[in-house]
């Protein structure tokens, strides 16, 4: 309670701070609704040359975008300060403060940033998600829909997690911002139908990055329901819990080796 | 010959510009072969999403979506990345970071053109790029593409298209740089400058054909290939590629050095309009 409390201290200040500056933010979250515009036009352009893509017509895969962009949007609402803590944060020495307080050094990394700019993001990614929804004329059971909502959040958080890891990482080795880049970008691409791919990037995002596991069965599971979803949610729940405290526990041991510029 | 001394001398200037590009650009190798890697992988994956699209189209793999062949599409993605980070430059990070710091003044107390001095520096990180990175690597691509026999090969008429492409290839590092410092100017407007070059970057992938070739824009696309924007990326690969002729590349050609011209009269005047709005502390 203490913690939630101290949250939201943390984000009204974090929102104050951005919107004195409106109209960069204003920017930031046009910036990003363009992005994604110019992302979709892209992806409606190739899928629109073939009737199904591996048998996922163009409003499921629509779907399927639109769901783990929202699952991405959310990550970068809450989560952003972590790319500054691998590229900036430890190299220039600035996270004393966090530090010096008696609070978790990860809670306040995490609380002490609000990115308005994944609006952006997450206001496609519903409009999309509303749009292909009504044009499949989806009939979904409660179970499906527990699912769903169970696989964007734990997506959300896995993406979390796997920057936790890699901004960790950066207590150790000081910048590792472009291997988050990396793993970043690679994720992306569990936007689009799983069964493109050959067997061993299916394997990875199912098992490995396993945002495939969160959104592309659950997806895959409205549209043709051959899984239990109450099974599949407690699979990826628990898949969920583990990678997230892995990535505490690695963000702890490495927190520990940092070091101050002394000023 | 009076003239072109005074010209060379003018331009002589310059040239430490020149060389601190190419020093930023050693100095981040390692950043640069980052993204080299994350190209690669990107690649990699646009090579699954186009084999599944070939292999779910009527006529198979062997299907022609839009004048391309299955082959002819992995060419130009892989064309359009290594493209895009060799003409890369970093002119409105650095204005911005300039009129932040306030570090602006250092030059323009300087007998120095501030835009000649940004074009060089532009040179400089390019020319790094162009030689050690993009053109080994478009080697490599084309003679295993050629060698393969994915795509048709006339030696005279591929030599004729290099020499085009690299024509181009000029062309869309200055348009590119004109954009980057129009870019820059408004930095005295705003400070957002991470949400502008975001919002200009989704605007040149889609606009210049990098992201999926114009041609599956229909009429909308061929309108697009006279827009500046298609010099960054689509007209300069579909000359190497063969698919524009000499009579259709010389008109682009004209055309190319036309927003040139335009695009550097603008940035005169926004530049001189800007600089009226800048404000540095004494001290």
């Amino acid at each position: 309670m203490r913690y939630l409390k101290l949250y939201f201290t943390y984000a009204k200040l974090s929102l104050m701070s951005k919107l004195s500056y409106k109209s960069n933010t204003i920017i930031g979250i046009i910036a990003f609704l363009f992005t994604e515009i110019t992302s979709i036009l892209t992806l409606f352009l190739i899928v629109s040359q073939v009737p199904s893509l591996d048998g996922w017509n163009m409003y499921e895969i629509g779907l399927l975008y639109g769901i783990t962009n929202l699952a991405i949007g959310l990550d970068h609402l809450f989560t952003d300060k972590l790319w500054s803590v691998a590229y900036f944060e430890v190299r220039n020495g600035t996270m004393d403060s966090f530090f010096l307080r008696p609070l978790p050094v990860l809670f306040q990394t995490i609380a002490c940033e609000i990115q308005l700019e994944a609006f952006g993001e997450i206001l496609t990614a519903i409009f999309m998600i509303i749009f292909c929804s009504i044009n499949l004329n989806l009939a979904v059971s409660f179970g499906n829909v527990l699912l769903l909502v169970i696989g964007i959040i734990c997506a959300s958080l896995l993406i979390t997690s796997f920057k936790i890891i890699i901004a960790g990482l950066a207590f150790v080795f000081k910048r590792t911002g472009a291997y988050l880049q990396i793993v970043y970008n690679f994720a992306m691409y569990s936007k689009y139908p799983l069964s493109i791919f050959p067997k061993i990037i299916r394997f990875i995002f199912s098992f490995i990055i396993p945002l495939g596991l969160c959104i592309y069965y659950p997806v895959s599971n409205i549209l043709n329901p051959s899984l239990n979803p109450y099974l599949l949610s407690i699979l990826i729940v628990a898949i969920t819990a583990i990678m997230l405290f892995l990535s505490i526990f690695i963000w702890t041991k490495c927190a520990k080796r940092y070091e101050s510029t002394g000023s | 010959m009076l003239k072109m001394k005074k010209l060379k001398n003018k331009l002589a200037k310059y040239t430490p510009f020149f060389r601190a590009g190419m020093k930023s650009a050693l100095a981040y190798k390692a950043q640069m072969y980052g993204w080299i890697f994350i190209g690669t992988v990107e690649i990699l994956f646009i090579f699954f999403l186009y084999q599944a699209i070939y292999r779910n189209a009527p006529e198979g793999m062997n299907s022609v979506i839009n004048g391309f062949t299955f082959q002819e599409m992995i060419l130009y993605v892989a064309t359009a990345t290594i493209f895009a980070s060799a003409i890369s430059s970093e002119t409105s990070w650095n204005i911005y970071v300039e009129v932040r710091d306030g570090t602006i003044v250092n030059t323009l107390t300087k007998p120095v053109s501030y835009r000649l001095r940004h074009l060089f520096t532009c040179f400089g990180q390019v020319f790094f790029q162009v030689i050690f990175v993009a053109l080994p690597l478009l080697t490599i691509l084309y003679i295993v593409f050629i060698s393969c026999g994915f795509v048709h090969f006339e030696p005279l008429m591929f030599a004729l298209n290099v020499l085009f492409f690299l024509c181009f290839l000029l062309v869309a590092i200055l348009i590119n740089d004109a954009l980057g410092y129009m870019m820059g100017m408004l930095t005295f407007y705003t400070q957002h400058m991470f949400g502008l070059n975001m919002f200009m970057n989704a605007i040149r992938t889609f606009l210049s054909g990098a992201a999926v070739p114009l041609s599956y824009m229909g009429f909308i696309g061929v309108i697009f290939s006279y827009l500046p924007f298609a010099f960054l990326s689509s007209t300069p690969i579909l000359i190497l590629m063969g698919k524009i002729d000499v009579y259709g590349a010389l008109i682009y050609l004209s055309l190319a050095l036309g927003y040139i011209l335009i695009s550097e009269i603008a940035n005169h005047f926004l530049f001189n309009h800007c600089i009226k709005k800048i404000v540095v502390q004494g001290g």
